[in-house]
């Protein structure tokens, strides 16, 4: 062990030498040039990915539009009533709001019959409407 | 939060990792390329820098690796070549003898015990580090590393004992 410790006591006689002069600034450079080289948004990656972000946003606020154009062309072949129309029921509530403001002394039981009457009314036109352009076209084919 | 200056980074450790490059690579000239790659790469984790417990052993970890990376990709046939001359002159460059007449065979005994060995007993020696440090570098445990200084200590003695 005593050689071994010869070994160590030799090498410890040595010691590191003074910094190379220019050493640190050629380092610190050259890593600054190989991360300025290396960087994953270069300038016209950084336009291609802006200029791909508009085209995408774009394109996603035209397909919204066309789709949203096409449903209500579709909606208008096929009669569907638009969000936001009102139903049978609804537009007798509507009539007999107007009755019973325009005849307030009106017997409660006969505004029930009017009412009862009107939604009658109503759903057999609603039976006997003209077919739509799609039924037409389906029987005249 | 800053990420940590890597300038005081280099006044930290660079000197320290460069010989211990110069060495391993046996050339001091490969040992500063791949020091700016080491920087580089130390300037990416500038963010995770900060939250390091044992900085020391993190940089020469990634020094190592870097040189090992090196070593595969571009002298992997002329590494027995290099590592039997370059090695000895690399210490040389790097480590000045503190008393005048140095005996210059611990360098050639040096260039002639395994890589792994010779790896520990640089840093342990020459840069101060402790066991525990060394196998954080190296990512082995403190067993493994002891007994590999241990080994390349006899080694060293017995080409020493043989030189003279």
């Amino acid at each position: 062990m005593k050689h071994d410790t010869d070994a160590e006591e030799l090498l410890e006689s040595f010691s590191p030498k003074p910094p190379i002069t220019g050493l640190k600034e050629r380092v610190l450079r050259g890593a600054a040039e190989k991360a300025f080289a290396r960087r994953v948004l270069t300038p016209a990656w950084r336009w291609a990915l802006a200029g791909s972000s508009v085209l995408v946003l774009l394109i996603s606020l035209a397909d919204g539009w066309t789709s949203t154009a096409g449903l209500n062309r579709l909606n208008a072949l096929l009669e569907v009533p638009e969000p936001g129309s009102i139903s049978l029921e609804k537009a007798v509530e509507k009539e007999m709001a107007a009755y019973r403001e325009a005849l307030p002394d009106l017997d409660k039981s006969l505004l029930e019959r009017l009412q009862m009457t009107l939604l009658e009314e109503k759903r057999v036109a609603e039976i006997h409407r003209e077919p739509s352009r799609l039924e037409e076209a389906f029987y005249e084919n | 939060m800053k990420p940590l200056d890597i300038s005081k980074l280099y006044d930290q450790f660079g000197e320290a990792m460069y010989r211990y490059l110069a060495v391993k690579l046996g050339s001091p000239d490969d040992a500063e390329d791949v020091l700016q790659e080491v920087f580089y790469r130390l300037g990416r984790y500038s963010f995770r820098l900060r939250f390091i417990r044992d900085l020391r052993a993190f940089v020469f970890r990634v020094a190592r690796n870097e040189a090992n990376r090196y070593l595969r990709r571009t002298i992997r046939n002329e590494q027995a070549a290099r590592s039997a001359t370059g090695l000895t002159e690399s210490f040389r460059q790097t480590y000045a003898a503190l008393e005048e007449g140095p005996d210059w065979a611990i360098a050639e005994a040096l260039a002639q015990i395994p890589a792994a060995q010779r790896e520990i007993i640089i840093l342990k020696v020459l840069e101060g580090m402790t066991l525990r440090e060394i196998a954080a570098v190296n990512g082995e445990s403190v067993n493994t590393v002891a007994s590999r200084y241990r080994y390349g200590i006899e080694k060293l003695r017995a080409l020493l004992e043989d030189s003279r």
